[in-house]
C-alpha cells in the first residue's frame, strides 16, 4: 500500500520533469525558427543581409566595427624600443 | 736593536714585492669572472624581454588574422547573396582574392619578422657581444615590412573592398 503510493508519487515527479522538460525545449526551437532576423554567419557574429539597403548598412557598421578593433599600431617599432628589452 | 729592525724592514719590503704580483694577478681574474657573470645574468634578462615581446607580437598577430577572417567570411556571404539574387560582383570578387592575397603576405612577413627575434632570443652571451645589434636592426626592418602590411590590409578594405560593397547597395531597393 505504501509502496504503490510511493512509486505514484515518483511516476508523477518524473511525468512533470519530463513535461517541463519538453516545454523548455518547444520554446528554444521555437525562437531558432521564427526566423527574426538573419542567422549569424560566422564566428564573432556578423550577420550578413541582402533584402533592401538597410542589411548592407548594418553590414558595413560591423565590417567598420571589425576593421577598427585591430590597429596596424600593434606592430609599431617602439614596441622593440631599447627600453622595452631592458636595455 | 737597530740592525735587527733593519732586518725585519727588509724583510717586510722583500715579502711585499715577491706577493704583490701574484695578489694583483688573483683580484684581476677575480673581476674578470664577476663580470662575466653579470653579463650572464644581464644577457638572462634581455632574452626574457624579447621571450615576453614575442608573445606579445604573437597574441597580436593572432587577433589581427581571426579579425581578417572573419570579415572575409562576412563579404564572402554577402558576395553568395547578391550573386544569387543576380546581381554582378565580378568586382568585389576579384577584390577579395586580392586582399585574401595581402592577408598571405602579412603571415610570410610576420614569419620571417618572428624568426628573427627568435634567432637574438637564442644567442649565446658571447655571440650577442658580437651580433646583437645587427640582428635587432634587421628586426626591427622586418617588423616595419610587418606594420606596412597592415596599413595595407585596412586601406584596401576602406578604399575597396567597402567601396565595391557601397556599389551594390545602390543596386538594392531603399530601405522601407
Amino acid at each position: 500500500m505504501r509502496e504503490g503510493r510511493l512509486s505514484r508519487s515518483a511516476g508523477l515527479v518524473l511525468a512533470a520533469v519530463i513535461l517541463l522538460g519538453s516545454s523548455l525545449t518547444t520554446t528554444s526551437c521555437g525562437k531558432e525558427e521564427s526566423g527574426q532576423g538573419p542567422a549569424p554567419s560566422s564566428e564573432g557574429g556578423i550577420q550578413v543581409g541582402v533584402a533592401d539597403r538597410s542589411d548592407v548598412d548594418s553590414l558595413l557598421k560591423d565590417l567598420d566595427r571589425a576593421m577598427d578593433s585591430v590597429s596596424p599600431e600593434d606592430f609599431s617599432d617602439s614596441q622593440l624600443a631599447e627600453s622595452e628589452l631592458g636595455l | 736593536m737597530k740592525r735587527a729592525s733593519i732586518l725585519v724592514g727588509m724583510v717586510a719590503l722583500l715579502l711585499t714585492i715577491s706577493i704583490a704580483p701574484a695578489l694583483a694577478q688573483e683580484g684581476q681574474s677575480g673581476g674578470e669572472g664577476r663580470l662575466q657573470e653579470r653579463l650572464q645574468e644581464r644577457w638572462e634578462f634581455v632574452q626574457k624581454r624579447i621571450e615576453l615581446i614575442i608573445t606579445r607580437f604573437n597574441n597580436n598577430q593572432q587577433r589581427h588574422r581571426e579579425t581578417y577572417e572573419r570579415v572575409k567570411a562576412a563579404v564572402e556571404e554577402f558576395l553568395e547573396k547578391m550573386k544569387a539574387k543576380g546581381y554582378d560582383v565580378s568586382k568585389l570578387e576579384r577584390d577579395l582574392a586580392t586582399w585574401e592575397g595581402m592577408f598571405e603576405e602579412f603571415a610570410r612577413d610576420y614569419r620571417a619578422f618572428i624568426e628573427e627575434l627568435e634567432k637574438i632570443a637564442a644567442l649565446s652571451p658571447e655571440q650577442a657581444q658580437g651580433s646583437f645589434y645587427s640582428l635587432l636592426r634587421e628586426a626591427r626592418r622586418l617588423l616595419q615590412v610587418v606594420r606596412q602590411d597592415a596599413v595595407e590590409i585596412r586601406l584596401f578594405y576602406q578604399q575597396t573592398i567597402r567601396a565595391d560593397i557601397q556599389e551594390l547597395r545602390g543596386q538594392l531597393p531603399e530601405s522601407a
